[in-house]
């Protein structure tokens, strides 16, 4: 038996005040939402994007005074729904009708 | 390229003197399915990605081991493969695990012995060995050469050499050809009557003392 190797996630998270975590929490609920049913569908790639736009808002938190209280993370939230927006996917149909 | 880039594991040996000359560690995991075939545990290929930070790396599987628990039953995933190319301190490092929803928050090393051909177990055994044995690149004609000793040792003497060379040889090609993680390159040779040779490695053997993790 190969030895195992821990992961220590907690090490590499931000940290959150818990009115912000709550507040994280709340937001993402949605996309990982998108992301399962993406899943299901077999669209594991456009799931892949949304991870990484929830993933972007630990990403900022990193950069933030820690632990990152409740109108940073609102700040951050609102950047990131607002500039990291997913680009569409074209439907050929729609175009051609519109 | 912020977002990562897809994973092609034969970009993995330019990816590595990329990783060193900017002194910088990529990580990568790949997401495998349930199996198409009993044979071909890597045959359902759903996503990979590539990141050039170790935060990223760690927020992926973080994110992919909680939506495993929040969808036990129908989550769709058999296995991940988690690559990290590190060159930071300017030499060649690779390491590859095995991750997978049961294990949670630890993985193992990847077994490099998956390569190995279950109809030429053999003989792919032996060169695979080899391989891992050596320090660099180096001909395919010296592998066979370095393999020969072992099949001769494992089939005694009712075998001749000849036929051991090319049955080694074969399973050297068919690795090659099928083993992401073997890098062969041909190269000029106006001295050999084909005109070329082949020099070939495993990325194995570039997978030692971890830090990356640290």
């Amino acid at each position: 038996m190969a030895t195992m190797i821990p992961l220590d996630f907690a090490a590499y998270e931000p940290k959150l005040t818990p009115e912000a975590q709550e507040r994280f929490e709340r937001w993402r609920v949605i996309y990982d939402d998108m992301a399962h049913h993406c899943r299901q569908a077999g669209d594991w790639s456009w799931a892949g994007e949304l991870v990484y736009k929830v993933a972007s808002v630990k990403r900022m938190c990193r950069k933030m005074p820690q632990p990152v209280s409740l109108e940073h993370m609102e700040t951050i939230i609102e950047l990131v729904s607002e500039h990291h927006r997913l680009p569409v996917k074209h439907n050929p149909v729609v175009t051609l009708t519109a | 390229m912020k977002q990562g880039g897809s994973i092609e594991e034969y970009r993995f040996r330019s990816l590595l003197d990329h990783a060193v000359q900017y002194r910088a560690l990529m990580g990568g995991v790949q997401l495998y399915g349930p199996p198409l075939s009993e044979n071909l545990p890597q045959s359902n290929l759903l996503y990979g990605r590539f990141w050039h930070s170790r935060n990223d790396l760690f927020d992926s599987l973080k994110e992919l081991w909680g939506y495993c628990r929040n969808h036990r039953g129908n989550h769709g995933l058999d296995h991940v493969h988690v690559y990290a190319l590190d060159g930071r301190e300017g030499t060649r490092k690779f390491h590859a695990y095995l991750w997978k929803p049961e294990t949670g928050d630890a993985m193992l090393p990847l077994d490099y012995g998956r390569a190995i051909d279950p109809h030429n177990r053999a003989y792919s055994a032996f060169i695979l060995r080899t391989l891992l044995e050596q320090k660099k690149a180096i001909k395919t004609s010296t592998v066979v050469k370095r393999a020969l000793p072992l099949a001769q040792h494992h089939f005694g003497s009712g075998v001749s050499d000849e036929t051991l060379g090319v049955l080694l040889h074969k399973a050297l090609k068919v690795m090659i050809a099928s083993e992401p993680l073997i890098y062969s390159k041909e190269l000029i040779n106006p001295r050999s009557p084909t005109g070329r040779y082949t020099t070939v490695e495993h990325l194995g053997i570039y997978d030692k003392d971890a830090t990356w993790l640290l």
